[in-house]
This record gives C-alpha cells, sequence and structure tokens, in this order.
C-alpha cells in the first residue's frame, strides 16, 4: 500500500511538476465553491473534480488500472481533471465582476481596472508555467515529413538503392524514423523507450564490433548497416563484402551487395 | 499542391461539416452553428472508421478494402446530408459568412493567437519516438496493403496487439493520407495540427458558450485566458497542453485534448431541459470515438462520464441516471472485454 502511495505521489509530481497550475487549478475550485452558486453547469466541473480525485488518487484504482495501461502511464489519469475549464473560468468572473457604471466618466476607470486585472491574471499563469514554444521542443523543419534530416537521408538512400528486400541495422539515435518514410525497409531491432540492454546489436554497433554485426547479419539476412563516422571499427567491413552506399554529417551507410 | 490543397479541405473540413449536418437537421436550433456541426461530423467519421476497422482486421482483410468502404460510406452519407439539407444550404452558407465577416475585434484577436500557434507548429518541428509506431503503422498498411499484421517498428510479422487493434487511430491517419494522396508523415506532422488545434479551441468555445450563457465578450475572453494557459502549460510534457502541441496528431492527445471535454460538452447538452435525444446519441459516437483513438480512451471516457454523472444523481437525487449513461459507455466496456480478452 505504501509502495502504491508513493508510486501514485511520484507521478502526481512527474505531471505537475513545480505544483503551479494546481495551485491555480485549487484556487479556481475554492473560488466556484464559495462564489458561484447560482452557475449550476460550473458547479458540475467542481464536483465531478472531487469524485475524479477520489478515484484518481485511490489506491485500489492505480492497482487495478496501472497494471492494464502497462509502461507506467498512470499520470494520464490527470488528463481528466477540467483544469482548462476551471480556471479560464474563473479568470473570466475576475476581469469581468465589476458591474458596467451608469457614468460615463467612471466607465474609463472601470475598464482599466479590468484591464489590470487581466494582465495579472495572464502574468501570474506565465509565471507558474513554461512556454511550450521553445528550442527544448521544436526546431526549425528542415522537411514536409518532419523527420530528423539525417535520418531521411539514409532512408532515402537506402529506399533508392537497387535491393529487392532490405534489411538494415542502424544506431539507436535513428532507429524510431527510417520506417515512418519507408516501411518497405525492415529493421533489425524495434524502437524501445526504455532501454536498449536486451538488444545485442545496438552495443555492437556502439563499439564498431564487426564480427559479432557480421554474426548477425548472416542470420537475418542485414544487408544494410549504418555505423556514426566516429566509431572505430574493429575490422575492415569491405572484408566482409561490405562497400560504402553513403554518407552523411553524421552516419556512413554499408552496403552487402551479394544479399540484394 | 493546389489539387492536394483542395484535397485537404474537402475530406478534413467540409466532410465532417456536411457529416455533421445530419445532425442539424434533427436539431433544427443548431443547423447554422458550423463549429458544433464540424465537430459532431469528425464524431460521426470516428465513429464508422472505428466500427468498420474492428471487425475488418479480425476477418484479416486488405487495407484498401477498408479505405474504400470507409470513403463509399462518408460519400453517401455527405450525399444524402446534402440533400435532406439542400433547403438550407444557402442560409448556412450566408449565416456564416455574415458572421465572419461582423467578428468583433475580440474574436479576431482570439483567432489570430490561435492561427499563431497553428503556424509555429506548422513551421516547426517536433520529434516525438512514439511515431516510430504510430506513424510507422501507417506507412506499414500502406506499404503492405495489411491491417495489423506486420509490426511497424521492424516489418516483420506479428500477431493482433490489443492495445493497437482496437485503438486503429493509426489506420485512421493511414487512410486520410490515401484519400489526401499525401505520405502519412507529413498528414501526422504537418497538416493534422492544423486541423486538431483550432479544434480543441471549439471544443472549449462551445463549452464557454453554455457557462456564459452566449455572452460573447465573455467567451472570446475565456478562450484567450485558455490560450495563455496553454501556451505556457509546458512545465511538464506530459500535460494536456504540452501535448496539444507537441503531439496532437497521436491518439492520445486528442482523446485528452478534444475527446474529453466533448464528453464534458455533451453531457452539459443532454442536461438540459431542452437537449434532443440526437445529442445524446452524440455523446454515444463521441465514446466510440474515444476507443478509436487511443486504448486509454477505453477506461478514461467512462470515467470522464460517469464522474459528471455522479454529481447530477446526487444532485438531482436520480439514480436512473447512472443507467441511462451507461449505455454510451458500452462500447467502451465491449472494447475493454476485447482487450482483456486478447491480452
Amino acid at each position: 500500500m505504501k509502495e502504491i502511495i508513493m508510486n501514485i505521489k511520484d507521478m502526481y509530481i512527474q505531471y505537475f511538476g513545480n505544483g503551479a497550475y494546481m495551485i491555480l487549478f485549487l484556487i479556481s475550485l475554492i473560488y466556484i465553491l464559495i462564489k458561484e452558486k447560482q452557475n449550476k453547469t460550473i458547479r458540475i466541473f467542481l464536483y465531478g473534480t472531487i469524485i475524479l480525485a477520489v478515484i484518481i488518487f485511490n489506491p485500489l484504482v492505480y492497482k487495478i488500472l496501472e497494471p492494464i495501461f502497462s509502461g507506467g502511464v498512470y499520470w494520464r489519469m490527470f488528463w481528466m481533471f477540467p483544469i482548462a475549464i476551471t480556471v479560464p473560468y474563473v479568470a473570466v468572473k475576475w476581469i469581468t465582476e465589476k458591474k458596467e457604471p451608469e457614468e460615463v466618466k467612471t466607465k474609463g476607470k472601470i475598464f482599466w481596472q479590468k484591464a489590470f486585472i487581466g494582465v495579472a491574471i495572464c502574468v501570474i499563469i506565465i509565471l507558474s508555467g513554461k512556454v511550450v514554444f521553445n528550442t527544448d521542443n521544436f526546431e526549425v523543419a528542415t522537411n514536409w515529413y518532419k523527420l530528423p534530416q539525417e535520418a531521411l537521408e539514409i532512408a532515402t538512400m537506402i529506399s533508392e538503392d537497387s535491393c529487392e528486400k532490405k534489411v538494415a541495422l542502424v544506431p539507436e539515435t535513428i532507429v524510431a524514423y527510417i520506417r515512418q518514410y519507408n516501411s518497405d525497409i525492415i529493421l533489425r531491432y524495434a524502437r524501445n523507450p526504455h532501454t536498449y540492454a536486451n538488444e545485442p546489436m545496438v552495443s555492437a554497433l556502439q563499439r564498431g564490433a564487426v564480427a559479432e554485426i557480421m554474426e548477425d547479419s548472416e542470420k537475418h539476412g542485414t544487408n544494410y548497416i549504418v555505423f556514426r563516422n566516429e566509431t572505430s571499427l574493429t575490422e575492415n567491413m569491405e572484408d566482409y563484402g561490405f562497400e560504402i552506399l553513403g554518407k552523411t554529417n553524421t552516419y556512413t551507410v554499408y552496403k552487402r551487395k551479394e544479399l540484394c | 499542391m493546389i489539387i492536394k490543397l483542395v484535397l485537404c479541405v474537402v475530406w478534413l473540413v467540409l466532410i465532417p461539416t456536411v457529416l455533421g449536418m445530419l445532425y442539424g437537421y434533427g436539431k433544427p436550433q443548431e443547423k447554422n452553428n458550423s463549429i458544433l456541426l464540424f465537430l459532431v461530423g469528425y464524431c460521426i467519421a470516428f465513429a464508422i472508421f472505428e466500427i468498420l476497422a474492428i471487425p475488418m482486421t479480425f476477418l484479416q482483410c486488405k487495407f484498401t478494402t477498408l479505405v474504400s468502404v470507409y470513403e463509399i460510406i462518408l460519400l453517401l452519407l455527405s450525399i444524402i446530408s446534402i440533400i435532406l439539407n439542400r433547403k438550407n444550404l444557402k442560409i448556412f452558407f450566408k449565416t456564416n459568412i455574415q458572421t465572419i465577416k461582423k467578428m468583433p475585434l475580440s474574436t479576431i484577436l482570439v483567432v489570430v493567437l490561435i492561427l499563431l500557434q497553428v503556424i509555429i507548429v506548422f513551421r516547426y518541428m517536433h520529434v516525438d519516438d512514439d511515431d516510430a509506431f504510430f506513424v510507422g503503422n501507417a506507412t506499414t498498411s500502406i506499404a503492405s496493403n495489411t491491417i495489423s499484421k506486420i509490426n511497424p517498428s521492424t516489418g516483420y510479422g506479428w500477431g493482433w496487439q490489443a492495445r493497437y487493434v482496437l485503438a486503429p487511430f493509426s489506420l485512421y491517419l493511414a487512410t486520410i493520407s490515401q484519400f489526401l494522396q499525401i505520405h502519412p508523415a507529413i498528414v501526422a506532422h504537418t497538416i493534422f495540427p492544423v486541423v486538431f488545434i483550432p479544434m480543441t479551441y471549439m471544443v472549449f468555445g462551445l463549452i464557454a458558450n453554455k457557462l456564459f450563457n452566449q455572452n460573447k465578450k465573455q467567451v472570446m475572453l475565456f478562450l484567450f485566458v485558455l490560450i495563455v494557459l496553454y501556451t505556457f502549460g509546458n512545465y511538464s510534457r506530459r500535460t494536456t497542453f504540452s501535448v496539444l502541441f507537441l503531439r496532437i496528431w497521436q491518439g492520445k492527445a486528442f482523446l485528452a485534448n478534444i475527446i474529453i471535454p466533448l464528453i464534458w460538452y455533451f453531457v452539459i447538452t443532454t442536461m438540459e431541459e431542452d437537449h434532443s435525444i440526437l445529442d445524446f446519441c452524440v455523446l454515444l459516437l463521441v465514446m466510440i470515438s474515444a476507443c478509436l483513438v487511443s486504448s486509454m480512451g477505453v477506461p478514461l471516457a467512462p470515467i470522464t462520464l460517469m464522474s459528471l454523472i455522479m454529481v447530477y444523481v446526487i444532485r438531482d437525487r436520480k439514480i436512473h441516471y447512472l443507467f441511462k449513461y451507461f449505455i454510451p459507455c458500452i462500447p467502451c466496456v465491449i472494447c475493454g472485454i476485447v482487450y482483456l480478452f486478447l491480452q
């Protein structure tokens, strides 16, 4: 039980980060509880959140659903919290709370007060969060497929080559992208979101262990092998019947003519 | 290029809207609400796809069969919708053009901000390794003309994977890319965000309309604050805010940002006094759509729905709501049982 509670806590921290948005969410719920007694619709979200919290933070629910979800993604349950409803709703209420006066000369004053509140709310949200449009998340697209350019070049190189059956062994840095472009290329191993510890070929590629790779290549009919340019190969690929098909900035693609 | 652009507009905007007009035909007070019709149209299209794709997967049909049958059904339904709504079409276009022409400054500002977000996502790229499966599956289906027979990550054959068979959103991507004659990676990474990001704000706009009794100024202010919330919601890459911009083409992001809010919207709508039985039917379609877009939809959609319904049950002291609203949950229950059986 203690372990489950700790797991839920970890999921919460992973999802809510520094917790600032959660604080905004809680403030919005408290506001709705105290001030929005007339708006039945928004109160549905308030009470619905309470029920959701009872479900999501329930160790029994975690115990049942976590194995079904698999891959440690229980934090997706937090997607059900209506943060995107309650926080903007309360922000609008705060901004528009002041009634429009009858006198014209005070209308301007009220407008600026509302504008100040609006700006203050936006600043609070900005300081609570982190902008999504940053260089950690985005880079300039170099192609319409929005795949890493070098992976695209390698996939194109192999696609356009004359071999009918294409089986490729590529580094783990590009394994996720090749078949997005061309699924005629069979890959020796699948992309793994967790670890490649159980993929001996990943380690062999990193070490440039040519003999190991050749043994695997014979078994699986691998006719394209991609190394990083910085990898020191333990033997010459040419000795095993491979020739260079092409190069990119970071990778060299070898092809085995015999297996075409 | 122009032909592909026209195909994009037809398949991603016009046909969903025309499908949604079937709902407008049955609920006249919403017949000119283009945003609602557009969203309902997508729910109709998704539900049809889910109902087709799952049996065709188990029957080991060819992928091209699925594409052809789906295309025919969508076109037939569109023709039926146009025929039924033929007398209202002129008014529909006129009303919506008038609405666009008379857009107040607040609405223009919100639209510009949303467009700015769309342009950034269109121009820049976020690489997500989960696409090795998601986009890979679409590319594999097209190239091999099979459904779920080949491991998209490697290209070797594999048995049925319950999670993916029952939530074939990547197949939907493959199908749409066939309609558009555009590579699935381009459809996913470049075209889908252009449609799905505005869709998200549309759903919240509809909800805001109900919360503020159609006060346009408050609705636009709500959307403005929501835009700020979304833009700065990247304190974690796992939030609904982050996944909207980072991977909206993936079913789980679509579930979080569009399907779950649509459930909220249609629960509120079906609880209103003047609701129509059609609203309840659309809620059922939304729940089927939840199953299509992600295996997470199977538990999350019913939990979202029933947690709101529990509030109404307690508030109105009407236990029969639980039974009534169990009906839209049935598709999720069926998928859940099949999933456990396949495991």
